[in-house]
This record gives C-alpha cells, sequence and structure tokens, in this order.
C-alpha cells in the first residue's frame, strides 16, 4: 500500500510540475476588457507625484504647474485660492510632508475615463482628504478632480468590494437607495438654494449647511448692500456602493454670491477676505463672486433610518464679477 | 490497491508520456515555435490586436517588429482598456482575428496620422520596448485581455514593416522532458508490480493433515491420502507453500 502510494505521488508531483503554467485558452466570457483603474501598489506614487508637484506649485506661489497634476472644481478651487494668497500676501499651505494612504477605492473599468479614490492623511498636520484621481485616456496622466478633507476623525462606511474591485453606482442609479446619488447632490444643492422649502427640513442640521447658511445670515447683514446666493449641482459626479447597499457620492456645488450696493454706497471687506482680495478698493453697484465647494456625501439605503449627510468638503472663490 | 487502480494509473502516465513526446518535438531544444518574419503592407503608425484576438495565457510570446532605415519602432503588451484608448483616435491597423502560427485577419481604421503621446511615455505598458529599426518583446500572457501593439514613434509610420513571432513554453522542452521521464518510469513501474503480483497468484498451495494411527502415532497425509483412509478425526489441517523446504543438517 506504501508502494502504491508513493508511486502515486510522484506521478501526480510531475504532472502539477508541468502542468502549472500550462498554456490555457480562457473563456469566452473572461474575453471582455476590463481592468481595474490602478494597481494597489501603485497608488502612493500617484499621491506622491501629486504632492510634489503641488508643493513645488505653492513654493513659487504659481498655479501653473497645477494643471499638470489638477482637473475641472479642484484646480479651479486652488487657482483662486492661489489668487487670493497672491494678492493678500498669504502664504498657502503645501502638504509637503510625509503622508498616509489609510485606505483605497479602485473601481473596474471596460473603458476610459478611469478614476479611484484614496484617502490621504498628512503625517504633520493630520488632515485627511478623500482623494479622487481621474485620466481620462490612456495617454494622459492621472490628475486630482476632487478633494473632500474630512472633519477630525470622521469614519468612512465600509465599502462594498469584489476582490480589489470596488462597486461603482451609475449618477442616475437611485435602486436600493434613499436616491439616486446625481438627485441626492441636486437636494443638497436645492436645500441651500432654498432654505424654506419643506425639502430642505432634511439637511437642516447638516454641518456643511449649517455652516454656509451662517455665512449667508452674516453676508445679507451688511448694511448697504442686498445680498443673494444662488446654489447647483454639478453634473460630474462620482459615486461608490456602501457595504450597506449604500452610497459614498463625490460632487461640487456652484455657489453664487452677490452683493447689489445701493446707489451712492461703497461696500469693503475686511483683510484677508476672498472679497478684499478681489476687490481691494470695495464694491460699488454690483459685485457677484462664484464659488466652488465639493462635497462628500453619504447616501443611506433604501429603508435606513440615517438621512444623507455630508461627510468632507472642499471648496473656494473660483472667480469674480464687478467692482 | 485493486489492479484496476494501478491500470489507471499506468494510462494517466502513458498519457504524460505521450503528451511529453509530442511537447518535445513540437517545441524543440529552444521551447518554442517561431513564424516569419511576415511582411504587413501598412503606412499606419500603429497596428494593434483588437480586445479577445489574444485569448491565451500562460502562453510564452515573442514579437519581434523590424521597420526599414532605422525608423523608430515600439512593441508592447498592454491591457486592453489601456491600448485601444491610448490608439482610439490613431490611424491604425486592427488585427481582427488570428490563428496560430500566422493567419491574422486585419481591418484599417482611420484616424490622426501619429499617437497621441510616445509610447515610452505610458506607465501601463505589461511589457515594452523601443528601438531603431526594430523592437521586440519576450513575454508570458497573463490572465487578462490584452493587446499587443507596434507603434511608429513620432513622426516615422510603419512603412516596410516585417513582424515575426515565436509561441513557446517557458522551459517546455525540459518540462516535457520530465513527463517523458516520468511517464515511462511510471508505466514500467506499474508493469513490474503487476506482473510480480500475477506471479504471486500462481503458488500452488498444499494442504496436510495430521493423523493419529490407532497406536498413537501422528504422521502427515495429503487430501488425497486422507479420502482413501476413510473417516478419521482431524487433529490439525496446514497449509505449506510450495516453496523449497531447507533441509536440517544431519546431527
Amino acid at each position: 500500500m506504501r508502494r502504491a502510494t508513493m508511486v502515486a505521488g510522484v506521478l501526480v508531483t510531475a504532472l502539477a510540475l508541468t502542468a502549472c503554467a500550462i498554456p490555457r485558452e480562457r473563456a469566452a466570457e473572461d474575453l471582455r476588457p476590463a481592468k481595474i483603474a490602478v494597481a494597489p501598489v501603485e497608488v502612493e506614487d500617484v499621491v506622491a507625484k501629486y504632492r510634489e508637484v503641488r508643493s513645488a506649485a505653492v513654493d513659487a506661489l504659481d498655479a501653473k504647474p497645477l494643471s499638470t497634476v489638477e482637473a475641472g472644481p479642484v484646480l479651479a478651487v486652488d487657482t483662486g485660492t492661489f489668487e487670493v494668497a497672491e494678492l493678500l500676501e498669504r502664504e498657502e499651505f503645501a502638504l509637503d510632508g510625509p503622508f498616509t494612504v489609510e485606505t483605497t477605492m479602485l473601481p473596474r473599468f471596460s473603458r476610459y475615463p478611469l478614476w479611484f479614490a484614496a484617502l490621504v492623511r498628512d503625517e504633520e498636520t493630520g488632515r485627511r482628504q478623500l482623494q479622487v484621481y481621474e485620466r481620462t485616456t490612456a495617454a494622459d496622466p492621472w490628475l486630482l478632480t476632487a478633494n473632500p478633507e474630512l472633519a477630525g476623525d470622521t469614519p468612512l462606511p465600509e465599502m462594498r468590494r469584489v476582490g480589489d474591485a470596488t462597486r461603482r453606482v451609475g449618477v442616475d442609479d437611485g435602486a436600493g437607495m434613499a436616491a439616486a446619488p446625481l438627485t441626492a447632490l441636486q437636494a443638497l444643492a436645492a436645500a441651500l438654494d432654498e432654505p424654506e422649502a419643506e425639502e430642505s427640513a432634511a439637511w437642516a442640521e447638516d454641518p456643511f449647511v449649517v455652516q454656509m447658511r451662517e455665512t449667508a445670515t452674516k453676508n445679507a447683514e451688511l448694511e448697504g448692500s442686498n445680498f443673494a446666493q444662488s446654489w447647483a449641482a454639478d453634473e460630474q459626479v462620482y459615486a461608490l456602493r456602501t457595504a450597506d447597499g449604500g452610497a459614498l457620492v463625490f460632487g461640487t456645488l456652484l455657489r453664487q454670491d452677490t452683493f447689489d450696493v445701493e446707489a451712492g454706497l461703497r461696500v469693503t471687506w475686511p483683510e484677508d477676505s476672498p472679497q478684499r482680495a478681489f476687490w481691494p478698493d470695495g464694491v460699488v453697484g454690483r459685485g457677484s463672486l462664484r464659488y466652488y465647494h465639493q462635497v462628500l456625501v453619504r447616501v443611506p439605503p433604501a429603508g435606513s433610518n440615517e438621512s444623507a449627510a455630508t461627510l468632507g468638503t472642499f471648496g473656494g472663490v473660483v472667480g469674480s464679477a464687478g467692482q | 490497491m485493486r489492479v484496476g487502480w494501478w491500470r489507471v494509473l499506468q494510462a494517466l502516465a502513458g498519457v504524460a508520456f505521450l503528451t511529453g513526446v509530442a511537447g518535445a518535438v513540437v517545441l524543440g531544444p529552444d521551447s518554442r515555435f517561431v513564424t516569419g518574419p511576415h511582411a504587413i503592407d501598412t503606412d499606419v503608425s500603429a497596428v494593434v490586436t483588437q480586445p479577445g484576438v489574444l485569448t491565451w495565457e500562460n502562453l510564452q510570446v515573442e514579437v519581434l517588429a523590424e521597420v526599414p532605415a532605422n525608423k523608430p519602432v515600439f512593441v508592447g503588451l498592454g491591457n486592453s482598456v489601456d491600448v485601444m484608448s491610448y490608439l482610439d483616435s490613431t490611424r491604425r491597423l486592427e488585427v481582427t482575428g488570428f490563428r496560430t502560427p500566422w493567419s491574422p485577419q486585419m481591418e484599417l481604421i482611420d484616424g490622426n496620422p501619429a499617437a497621441p503621446a510616445a509610447p515610452t511615455a505610458l506607465d501601463w505598458w505589461l511589457d515594452g520596448q523601443g528601438g531603431l529599426g526594430g523592437a521586440a518583446i519576450d513575454t508570458r500572457l497573463p490572465d487578462e485581455t490584452v493587446s499587443v501593439a507596434i507603434v511608429a514613434v513620432g513622426e516615422a509610420n510603419l512603412r516596410g514593416l516585417e513582424v515575426s513571432v515565436a509561441y513557446g513554453l517557458h522551459g517546455g522542452f525540459a518540462r516535457s522532458l520530465g513527463l517523458i521521464a516520468a511517464g515511462a518510469a511510471i508505466v514500467a513501474l506499474v508493469q513490474l508490480l503487476l506482473v510480480r503480483s500475477e506471479d504471486e497468484e500462481d503458488v500452488v498451495e498444499d494442504v496436510v493433515y495430521v493423523v493419529v494411527d490407532e497406536d498413537g502415532t501422528e504422521r502427515e497425509i495429503s487430501a488425497d491420502e486422507l479420502d482413501e483412509l476413510g473417516s478419521y478425526e482431524v487433529v490439525e489441517e496446514t497449509v505449506v507453500e510450495d516453496t523449497p523446504v531447507e533441509q536440517e543438517p544431519p546431527r
């Protein structure tokens, strides 16, 4: 019996050793093109390159190099921030020290554009940003397109993963969720745009909404001018499925603040404010500032007692009109 | 182990032996099968295999692209998602079907005369090599949908392109020899075991009875003698194998 076992073992081993790398034809259903946005080991390289270029831009207080590593609202906000910093002779924060990628969310794609998210903690400041990098075509570099910063140690929900890949959600796909990703962002914009509307009540206690309403209230109290504010949701949205069936949504809200100054008056703002940077001599007549606010919104699954909420934000002035 | 299982084992070893012989003959000592160079009459700046054309994994493939006049050329293997996006806007020849050793079907796709970026500047190639007048890759096809691309670098095109392809199995010849040796050894060993087992079955067994005479003397008799003697009380029945019995030396 022992002899038989030995012979069988020799045969099995010989066959296994020779068969382990034998070419085989892949099944037809496996031939569809697909890939995870980026290999997990390459995420740190992408983040490190971004921080290196941003650091150089901050050192030179010149936003031009940022266009090689940023795009869309992030580039617009950073360009605006640099402009304000330059006008106010203020130092911009570099975020160029050591960092840790705490977690990655790597969706699978069958065609470009590709994108992924990485939660990056700056070791010097402890700031945590859930950054989205996008590659439009295979000939383009990775560009930072969303950069919401989490407040403190705000925990992120568990994501739904299949192997190394994180599940995506279509921007209009509300199946199994309280709302589709784009719809949730539009509801948030509507809550900011019309605080008195009945639908806005669901967002009344959201920290971002509270902060924005306070700012709007202060602006409205400015003597000698009429203040108006409008909000809208940009259609560029990234959404990932959470383990509980909800979604984590990255979006951008467009905000416009308009000041109508009463005839014969000139309104000036305190030093160190964005308004002072764009209107150093104050505003006569009408002036408006445009802002981008990137938000990270948690959309709960359908039937949940939770309501949608912002987990992180990033924004700033991107343009002005009037004098 | 039952004889049937031994025969199954022997048959498997035989298959392994024949596979080894076939592998050694087809692959040869360099473990690969070479075809080419094949001329491709084109003036495009890229030739690429469509997703799903390369259906194998673990196959060792060597692609050599040669162009005249030391023109810069690049050969690369990448995930089809990357490769097709990269060349999407480029005028190119797409290989829509392929049979080994060399039977490609091609389709001309219109587009820009040059690729949007130098292939050597891209980070997603699984394997790639550039050169002047020629470039080659020697790579194993992975378990993902991949495309091979031959791309002219800069302003050059692929006029005068010749392609050679080699297929193989890394270490295939040595593995084939291993299969031949292991298969042959096991076939022989199992055969030996089975023959010996049959010999053992042929051994004749004698039954010897010990009987006690009326005077009390014990003696051994065969079964035939027992039948002749009639009824006796059998005291002991012993089975004696038909093997040589050593004689006790005389005292």
